[in-house]
C-alpha cells in the first residue's frame, strides 16, 4: 500500500491554541449554539433545497436537503475562504463501501463555494450512543460498532487513504449499518501555509503522538480506534484534560490506565494505543483480528481483508490470531446491526430513555420546576416568594410537623404504585444482559470466555469522573461550546486592572443596595422600640454590605481563572467565620438586641449548637454568643454557590429564586445551628440581592452578538465589552 | 386483506372516503436538531402515501392507504384501527385510548411510540421505531393541540438537548405564534419575545433556529 499522505504537508483548520476547556468546537458535530448560514427553503446550489442545518462537521456546516426529485441528501459547505485544495477527492468520489458515507459530488454554487453532496445518515452518531452510556456501552453494541469502522477504515487504507480524523461525532449508525464520514476531507484539505502556523488536523482526544512530528501514517487511524474502543467501554476518554495542550502532552507522554478494561480489550487498547507507531499494531485487520469473534466477517464484505498484507505489515506478534478470511460466512449481516439487533438496540435505548413516571411526583415536578417558574413574569414571581417566605414564618411549625406524615404517605402510595403498575408493564428489555442474550451470536461465540466485560464497564461506573468545573450543571461528556464558554474565556483574558476596577464599581453599588434592603427592617420589626430598629437597619446595612464584599470579591477574582470549587469554598468558609465575628463586633457596638432573640431561645434548645457549646441557658445579653455568629455565617457563606451570583454569564441579572434559595438555606441551617430568624434569612436575601444587582451581567443582545461571531475571530479580540 | 381487517375496515366509512379536505399540517425544520411533521388536525389518519390523496402521517411501509386513525378528544387520545393495528403488542379491534409510552403497530413492521410527555399539553409526539419513514420524512410526528414545547428537557415535545430553554409555539384563533424568554428575531423582523409564525418563518434566537414549513 503506497503512503501517498506522507508527503503532504498537514495545516489545519481547527485552532489548536485555544485556550480554556473548548478542545475541539469547530469539530463538533451537532454541539449547540451553531448559526447556519442557509435558512431552511433556500437553494443555494442549482437543484437542493436546503431543509435544515445538521452541525457542523470539520470543515464546514452541513445541511440536510432534498434533491428536486426528492432525494435526500447531506449538503457540506466548504468555504472559499479557506483555500481549498479538493484534488484528491475525486479518488474518495468512487470509493464503495457499506461502512463508508457515499460521496455523490462535489459542486460549486454562483459564490465560488465548494459543496460535497454526500449521503444522509439519519441515524445516530457514536457520539450520542456515548454520551447516553455514560459508563460505557453494552459490549456486544461497542463490538458491533468497532467492527464497521475496522471494515471501512481498513478499505480507506486499502485504496491509500489515511481518515486522519476518526471520532465518535464522525460515525454513525444508519438502519443497522456502521458509517463513516469525513474521511476524504481530512485527508486532502489543507490550507496555505501563509499564516504560518502549522496546525494539525483532528480531534485532540483520538490524536496519536506522532503527529506532533508531523508523521501522518495509518497508524493514526488505528490510534484513533483504539482510543474509541477505549471510550465506548468505559464512556470517557483515556486522556482527559482542561486544555488542548494537556491533552496533547497525555497523548505523548501519559500512560493511560487501563486497568478498568478486562482482556482482551485491555490488550487490544493496550497495543493499539502503544505511543511508538512502529510498536503500535501494525494494521486496522490486526486490530480486528484481536477483537473477540473477529474473525466473524459479514458477508458482502470488505476487499480489505482479502488482500494479503504487504511488504510493510509485519505479521503481529503476541497471541494475536491470523487474519480473518470468512468467505463462507453467510449470516446476511452488514457490518453492523442485523435488523432485529438494530430494533433491540433502539428498544433497549428507548426502555431507558423512558421509564414509566410517577404520576403524582411528575406533575409537582412539571409545575414547579425552575423552568416554569422562570417563565412567570416577575411580578408574579415575587408574589409566590413572598408567599412561600410568610407561610414559612409563620406556619412553619404546623407544616414542619405536617412534613413526616405527607413524606409517610406518599412513601406508602409509591410503594404501593410501585407494586401494582411495574407488574402490568409489558416486558422491556431492561437490561444489558437480556440484550446480550438476544444477539449471542455476535457477542458471544469466541473467546470471551472467563472474562466479564460488562462487568468492567459496570465496575467503572463507581471509579469517580473529573469534576466538572466550578459545578456548572454539564451532563456532557466534553464541554461543548457555547456563548458561556466563550464568554468566560473573555473574562479570563481580562487584565487585573480591568478585573479591579469593575469589582470596586461592584463594591460601591452593592453598599447602596444593601443599605436600601436593610430598610425592610423597620417593616418586619415594628413592635420593637425605635431605637433597636435603628440598631437593626444599622446592623442589617453594614453586614449586608460587607457580606456581598466577601461574596463578590472572591468570586470576581477567581471568575474564569480558577475551575474549581473547593478553593472558593473554603476562600467562603473562612471569609464567612470573620463576616461573623465583625457583625457579632457589630452587633455589641450598637448595643443591639436582636428581634426574636429572647422570644425564640427555647426554640434553639436542644439542639446541635447548644449541645455542643453548652450555652448558658437564659442569656442575659440581647446578642447571641461570638462563635454562634462565626460558625452561622461561615456555614452560610460554605454551602450555596454564592459564586454564580456574581457571574458574568448567569441567566439573568436578578434571580429572586436564587435569593429565595438562600433564604431558605439561611432558614434551614438554623435548624442545626442556631440563631435568631428572620434576621438570618434577611441577612442572606440582602447579600444575594446586593450580589447579583451590583456584578456585571451580560445582556442577551451581548450574548447573541458573542454566539453569531464566527467561533475563532471573536476569540482572538482581546476586547470585551463591559456592561 | 383478511376477513377481521374487512369488517374492521368498514367501521369507520367516513375516513375511508377519498377527496376529503386535505390534513393541516406543517414541517418544523430545527436546525441541528431535527425535522418534525406538526399535524394540525384533531383527527390524523395514518396509512401509505399514494398521489391521489394525502393522509395526514403517511408512512413509506407495508400499510394500507388509510390504516389507522389517531383522534384527540380533549386531552386523550383514541386510536381507532381501520387495518390490523396492535397496542403494546396485543391487536386491537375497536377504539383504544392511547396512554403515555405505549408501542402501537401497524401492519407486521411498523412500529409508532406514542409519547404525551407533556402534563400540561395535550400534544402528543408519535417517533417511529422500526426503520421506516414518514413521506416526506421526519424524525418525528407531533400531533399539536394548542401548544407545543421544543427544549431541552425530558418533558418537551420536541427535545433539543443543547437548547439553553423552552420555547412554546402555540395556537391561538388558528393562528401560531411562537414565545420564548428570549427575543426572537420571527421571518426576519426585530426581535420579540411573542410574535406570531407564519408559513415559511424562520425563528431565530440566541442559540437556536428553525423554521416553519406549511405542507
Amino acid at each position: 500500500m503506497g503512503n501517498p499522505t506522507a508527503t503532504l504537508e498537514r495545516e489545519g483548520l481547527t485552532a489548536m491554541n485555544a485556550p480554556g476547556p473548548q478542545l475541539d468546537e469547530a469539530d463538533q458535530p451537532r454541539a449547540a449554539m451553531i448559526k447556519f448560514t442557509h435558512p431552511s427553503g433556500s437553494r443555494p446550489l442549482e437543484g437542493y433545497t436546503i431543509k435544515r442545518g445538521v452541525g457542523r462537521g470539520g470543515f464546514g456546516e452541513v445541511y440536510f436537503a432534498t434533491s428536486d426529485a426528492g432525494k435526500e441528501v447531506a449538503l457540506k459547505l466548504i468555504r472559499r475562504n479557506l483555500e481549498v485544495e479538493l484534488r484528491g477527492v475525486s479518488q474518495c468520489l468512487n470509493l464503495k463501501h457499506p461502512n463508508l458515507i457515499a460521496l455523490y459530488d462535489i459542486r460549486t454554487d454562483s459564490l465560488g463555494d465548494q459543496w460535497v453532496v454526500m449521503e444522509y445518515v439519519s441515524g445516530e452518531s457514536l457520539e450520542d450512543v456515548i454520551e447516553r452510556n455514560p459508563q460505557g456501552m453494552p459490549v456486544d453494541e461497542a463490538l458491533r460498532w468497532m467492527r464497521g469502522m475496522c471494515a471501512g477504515v481498513a478499505y480507506l487504507h486499502d485504496h491509500g487513504i489515511v481518515h486522519r480524523d476518526l471520532k465518535p461525532g464522525n460515525i454513525f449508525i444508519d438502519e443497522g449499518t456502521v458509517k463513516i464520514g469525513d474521511y476524504g476531507l481530512a485527508k486532502f484539505i489543507s490550507c496555505s501555509r501563509r499564516s504560518g502556523q502549522t496546525e494539525s488536523v483532528g480531534t485532540v482526544h483520538y490524536m496519536a503522538p506522532e503527529i506532533a512530528n508531523g508523521r501522518y501514517g495509518r497508524e493514526i487511524d488505528t490510534y484513533a480506534l483504539g482510543i474509541i474502543l477505549f471510550e465506548m467501554l468505559t464512556g470517557r476518554v483515556p486522556f482527559e484534560g482542561e486544555s488542548v495542550g494537556e491533552v496533547l502532552m497525555k497523548h505523548l507522554t501519559a500512560e493511560p490506565d487501563l486497568s478498568i478494561l478486562s482482556q482482551p480489550y485491555r490488550g487490544i487498547v493496550e497495543r493499539a494505543l502503544a505511543k511508538d507507531p512502529d510498536v503500535r499494531l501494525k494494521s486496522v485487520g490486526e486490530l480486528m483480528a484481536l477483537l473477540p469473534d473477529g474473525g466473524e466477517l459479514p458477508a458482502g464484505n470488505p476487499p480489505a481483508f482479502h488482500h494479503t498484507p504487504h511488504a510493510g505489515e509485519a505479521l503481529p506478534v503476541g497471541n494475536s490470531r491470523p487474519m480473518p478470511n470468512h468467505p463462507n460466512e453467510q449470516n446476511g449481516r452488514v457490518n453492523g446491526y442485523n435488523g432485529q439487533d438494530s430494533r433491540k438496540a433502539r428498544q433497549f435505548a428507548q426502555s431507558n430513555s423512558a421509564k414509566v413516571e410517577e404520576p403524582i411526583w411528575k406533575v409537582i415536578r412539571d409545575t414547579f420546576s425552575r423552568d416554569r417558574f422562570h417563565g412567570m413574569p416577575p411580578l408574579m414571581q415575587a408574589a409566590i416568594l413572598f408567599a412561600l417566605v410568610f407561610a414559612g414564618m409563620f406556619y412553619w411549625a404546623p407544616l414542619l410537623a405536617l412534613a413526616p406524615f405527607l413524606l409517610v404517605t406518599y412513601l406508602v402510595y409509591y410503594l404501593v404504585w410501585t407494586a401494582t403498575t411495574k407488574q402490568k408493564r409489558q416486558p422491556a428489555i431492561n437490561s444489558p444482559q437480556e440484550l446480550v442474550g438476544g444477539t449471542a451470536t455476535v457477542a458471544t461465540q469466541g473467546s470471551v470466555s472467563g472474562d466479564d466485560p460488562m462487568g468492567a464497564a459496570e465496575a467503572s461506573a463507581t471509579e469517580k469522573r473529573p469534576a466538572d468545573p466550578r459545578g456548572a450543571p454539564s451532563p456532557l461528556r466534553r464541554q461543548r461550546s457555547n456563548w458561556r464558554e466563550r464568554a468566560q474565556r473573555l473574562v479570563a483574558k481580562k487584565p487585573l486592572r480591568v478585573k479591579l476596577t469593575e469589582l470596586t464599581g461592584s463594591m460601591l453599588a452593592a453598599a447602596i443596595i444593601a443599605a436600601c434592603a436593610a430598610c425592610t427592617v423597620p417593616l418586619v420589626f415594628r413592635s420593637q422600640p425605635i431605637s433597636e430598629q435603628w440598631a437593626a437597619t444599622i446592623w442589617l446595612a453594614i453586614v449586608g454590605t460587607v457580606g456581598s464584599w466577601c461574596v463578590l470579591v472572591p468570586a470576581k477574582l477567581s471568575e474564569g481563572v480558577v475551575e474549581d470549587q473547593a478553593p472558593l469554598r473554603i476562600t467562603y468558609l473562612v471569609l464567612g467565620a470573620a463576616l461573623g465575628a465583625g457583625a457579632w463586633f457589630l452587633g455589641n457596638a450598637l448595643m443591639l438586641k436582636i428581634p426574636g432573640w429572647r422570644e425564640s431561645i427555647d426554640v434553639g434548645h436542644g439542639l446541635i449548637s447548644h449541645e455542643m457549646l453548652r450555652w448558658p441557658q437564659p442569656i442575659s445579653s440581647g446578642n447571641p454568643p461570638l462563635v454562634a455568629y462565626a460558625a452561622y455565617f461561615a456555614f452560610l457563606l460554605l454551602v450555596p454557590r454564592w459564586w454564580r451570583q456574581a457571574e458574568f454569564t448567569r441567566d439573568s441579572r436578578l434571580s429572586l429564586w436564587t435569593a429565595f434559595v438562600c433564604a431558605g438555606w439561611a432558614w434551614l441551617l438554623h435548624a442545626f445551628w442556631w440563631f435568631p430568624q428572620p434576621m438570618g434569612m434577611m441577612t442572606a436575601i440582602t447579600i444575594s440581592l446586593a450580589t447579583q444587582f451590583s456584578s456585571p451581567w451580560m445582556r442577551p443582545s451581548q450574548r447573541r452578538e458573542l454566539s453569531q461571531s464566527p467561533i475563532n475571530s471573536y476569540d482572538r479580540q482581546e476586547s470585551y465589552r463591559r456592561t | 386483506m383478511n376477513c377481521s381487517t374487512r369488517a374492521l375496515a368498514s367501521f369507520n366509512e367516513e375516513d375511508t372516503v377519498p377527496g376529503k379536505q386535505p390534513p393541516n399540517r406543517a414541517l418544523l425544520w430545527i436546525d441541528a436538531v431535527g425535522g418534525y411533521l406538526v399535524c394540525l388536525d384533531e383527527r390524523i389518519v395514518i396509512g401509505q402515501p399514494s398521489p391521489n390523496e394525502t393522509v395526514a402521517v403517511p408512512i413509506l411501509a407495508d400499510l394500507s392507504r388509510r390504516h389507522a386513525v389517531v383522534h384527540r378528544d380533549g386531552g386523550t387520545y383514541v386510536l381507532e384501527p381501520l387495518h390490523t393495528t396492535r397496542v403494546d403488542g396485543r391487536e386491537i379491534r375497536g377504539p383504544y385510548i392511547l396512554a403515555d409510552n405505549q408501542l402501537i403497530q401497524l401492519g407486521d413492521g411498523v412500529r409508532l411510540r406514542f409519547r404525551k410527555p407533556h402534563a400540561l399539553s395535550a400534544t402528543a409526539r408519535l417517533t417511529l421505531e422500526s426503520h421506516h419513514k414518514t413521506q416526506p420524512s421526519s424524525d418525528a410526528i407531533l400531533l399539536m393541540a394548542d401548544s407545543c414545547v421544543l427544549g431541552p428537557h425530558r418533558h418537551c415535545h420536541v427535545p433539543c438537548r443543547y437548547w439553553p430553554r423552552d420555547i412554546i409555539i402555540y395556537r391561538q384563533d388558528s393562528q401560531l405564534f411562537c414565545r420564548a424568554d428570549e427575543p426572537l428575531r420571527i421571518g426576519g423582523g426585530t426581535p420579540t419575545p411573542r410574535a406570531e409564525v407564519r408559513p415559511g418563518d424562520r425563528v431565530e434566537g440566541e442559540a437556536i433556529s428553525f423554521t416553519w414549513e406549511a405542507l
